[in-house]
């Protein structure tokens, strides 16, 4: 009896397996596609030479990974630039409506996106900021501050206040003490932060979709163009191109958030 | 070196709208090792913070070296603090927690790995300053913990219970190693401990604290022999109490009105410290409450006299042997009294309790 339990167990691993994995082959397969059309189950012709279009150094794909990173880092700096000093706040002081300040920052991520952000477009078109990188730049913060601001004060406040006491005991400043022993301890934490936002950046699509169109053209918008006009070879080169840096850094996030950091989550 | 005084006046501290001060005056003169003695709650490490300046003072007024730092920022109180938790900072190496303070006060830096080196040799951590503090043992976090306040060659060192994480037998060591480098430098000293031992060992007064207030400033002999107060003789060991009828005798002498339990005695009255007689703090003849300490007292068998004092009629509730001697609970009327003798004696028997002049303290009965 049990030995025949390998059956149903396998059939449940191969589904599982298939589930997450067929995309995944079905991507690879229409990236190194030369030739592939119905009723056909495999690709007719195998080659690189869509790989070498997108890779041309004039092409388009080039130029929208060069926006899409350059969105990225300006989101992680924005984000940090409030998160920072939010994330202390949030972790030593004792705010009123502490609570609810940690909640405002989940809001953007409440409401459905498409309408928040034909409104986001509207304001950002009288402003003048559509079809800017800063427009961008801006809606991705927006984005990326719930989790800049939830890891932060999280690991802010898994560093001992007695450390920073000491530190004031012993003769430092406030900022000193900040720089020299509060900040180097919250580091993994807020860097953890800081990959999540840049991820979140590079991925993000309906917001620039919105704000970003025609002018900026990142990544993901070049990709749905692709994917649009029937080019899958390009859409899914590019996919494959944005998955690297989420596993990469996913691998690495892992090692810098530690539990007593995400124990304080939200706390 | 040398030390600074310190004194602090009618200092009140309320968290929210707990007081947990209550208006603490103390004077410590330089050089002096001062001990904040207290069950937990009672105020002891609130008012090391308020001097170290982690916690605003509502009222009141803290002078250290007869400068007002009342309202100075920690970092410009020049008052080295040990953590209870030694609070060391784990992304760096001992020696760079100790150089932490001399950079900020930047001295040049081969003064500061010659000072370095002065300190961790003088706390025998010799070899250990490229060590990570994360990789050492309980005591020597704890030596870098002192360490680190000591490098800067303070004036006045604030120890918060830094021996409470460490083992029975390493603080017994480190207490007298702490003491002896406080007498050597002239440091002045503060201790906060809820450890009666260490702070009668370590300090040269102890300051009881009860409530946000203190209780009873003095002498480690002082507050042991002449506790002023029911409560700091609870506190110092003297925890059982048995009510009794005095009346005066003239000539240095009370008198003890017989009651169910005791015959009358006549009873010298200590002078001061140090003198034999009842330590006497009730205001008059009356109803008082008499405290005495298990160890100070014997067990005669029944019908005997004692030695002199008060002797109690009782019985034996419950024995056991602790090691080296007997312990009785002796019961006393409605009342038990836990004394210890060499003799073996059993459950039932009648006994009775000779309680020395010198044993009892006696204060107002207070309505209870």
């Amino acid at each position: 009896m049990s030995a025949l339990l390998w059956i149903p167990r396998g059939a449940v691993l191969g589904l599982a397996a298939f589930a997450v994995f067929s995309p995944l082959a079905n991507l690879v397969l229409w990236a190194v596609a030369e030739k592939w059309y119905f009723p056909h189950t495999l690709p007719l012709e195998y080659g690189f030479a869509f790989w070498e279009r997108v890779f041309a150094p004039r092409s388009n794909a080039m130029a929208s990974l060069g926006t899409s990173v350059t969105i990225a880092l300006f989101t992680v700096l924005a984000c940090l630039a409030v998160s920072v000093p939010a994330g202390y706040a949030l972790a030593r002081l004792r705010l009123p409506w502490r609570g609810l300040i940690l909640l405002a920052f989940l809001l953007p991520q409440a409401f459905p996106s498409v309408p928040v952000y034909i409104n986001v477009a509207r304001i950002f078109y009288a402003a003048g900021l559509n079809g800017t990188i800063a427009g961008v730049v801006l809606v991705h913060a927006v984005h990326g501050l719930v989790f800049s601001v939830w890891i932060t004060t999280a690991a802010f406040a898994a560093v001992d206040r007695s450390l920073e006491e000491a530190a004031r005991n012993i003769g430092a400043g406030p900022l000193r003490a900040f720089l020299t022993v509060t900040l180097p301890l919250a580091a993994p934490g807020v860097l953890a932060s800081a990959i999540f936002v840049f991820l979140e950046s590079l991925d993000e699509f309906t917001g620039t979709y919105f704000v970003g169109v025609p002018d900026v053209t990142t990544l993901p918008l070049l990709m749905f163009n692709a994917a649009m006009g029937g080019n899958y070879q390009i859409a899914s080169i590019t996919a494959l191109i944005l998955l690297v840096p989420s596993v990469g850094f996913m691998l690495v996030i892992e090692r810098f958030l530690k539990a007593d950091v995400l124990a304080k989550v939200g706390h | 070196m040398g030390g600074d005084s310190l004194s602090a006046r009618a200092v009140v501290v309320e968290y929210g709208s707990v007081p947990v001060l209550k208006g603490v005056s103390i004077d410590i003169a330089p050089g002096e090792f001062v001990a904040l003695l207290g069950s937990s709650g009672c105020g002891k490490t609130t008012l090391l913070r308020a001097v170290s300046g982690f916690v605003k003072v509502r009222s009141g007024s803290i002078h250290i070296a007869g400068r007002d730092v009342t309202s100075l920022p920690p970092e410009r109180r020049d008052v080295a603090m040990v953590f209870q938790s030694y609070a060391l900072w784990p992304h760096m190496t001992a020696a760079e927690n100790l150089a932490y303070g001399l950079r900020i006060r930047k001295i040049p830096r081969a003064e500061r790995d010659r000072r370095v080196a002065e300190v961790l040799e003088m706390l025998g951590l010799g070899g250990l300053g490229d060590r990570p503090v994360t990789q050492l043992s309980g005591g020597q976090r704890q030596r870098v913990a002192l360490g680190r306040a000591l490098a800067v060659n303070p004036r006045m060192l604030l120890l918060d219970e830094p021996l409470s994480n460490l083992d029975a037998r390493i603080r017994e060591v480190v207490r007298h190693e702490i003491k002896a480098l406080q007498t050597r430098l002239g440091i002045t000293a503060v201790h906060v401990t809820h450890d009666r031992e260490e702070a009668m060992v370590m300090a040269d007064r102890i300051a009881i604290m009860e409530a946000g207030g203190i209780a009873q400033l003095g002498t480690p002999e002082d507050i042991y022999l002449r506790p002023r107060s029911p409560f700091v003789a609870d506190f110092m060991g003297a925890s059982n109490v048995v009510p009794l009828t005095v009346g005066a005798a003239g000539d240095g002498h009370i008198r003890v009105e017989p009651g169910p339990d005791h015959d009358a005695a006549e009873l010298p009255v200590s002078a001061g410290t140090g003198q034999p007689g009842v330590h006497l703090c009730a205001s008059g003849p009356g109803t008082v409450r008499a405290h005495f300490r298990s160890e100070a007292v014997s067990l005669v068998p029944f019908g005997q006299d004692g030695p002199g004092g008060v002797l109690l009629r009782g019985r034996i509730a419950q024995a056991s042997y602790p090691g080296g001697f007997y312990r009785y609970a002796v019961e006393v009327g409605a009342r038990r009294f836990l004394v210890d003798d060499a003799r073996r004696l059993s459950v039932g028997e009648a006994v009775g309790v000779a309680v020395p002049p010198s044993a009892l303290h006696l204060y107002d009965a207070q309505p209870s």
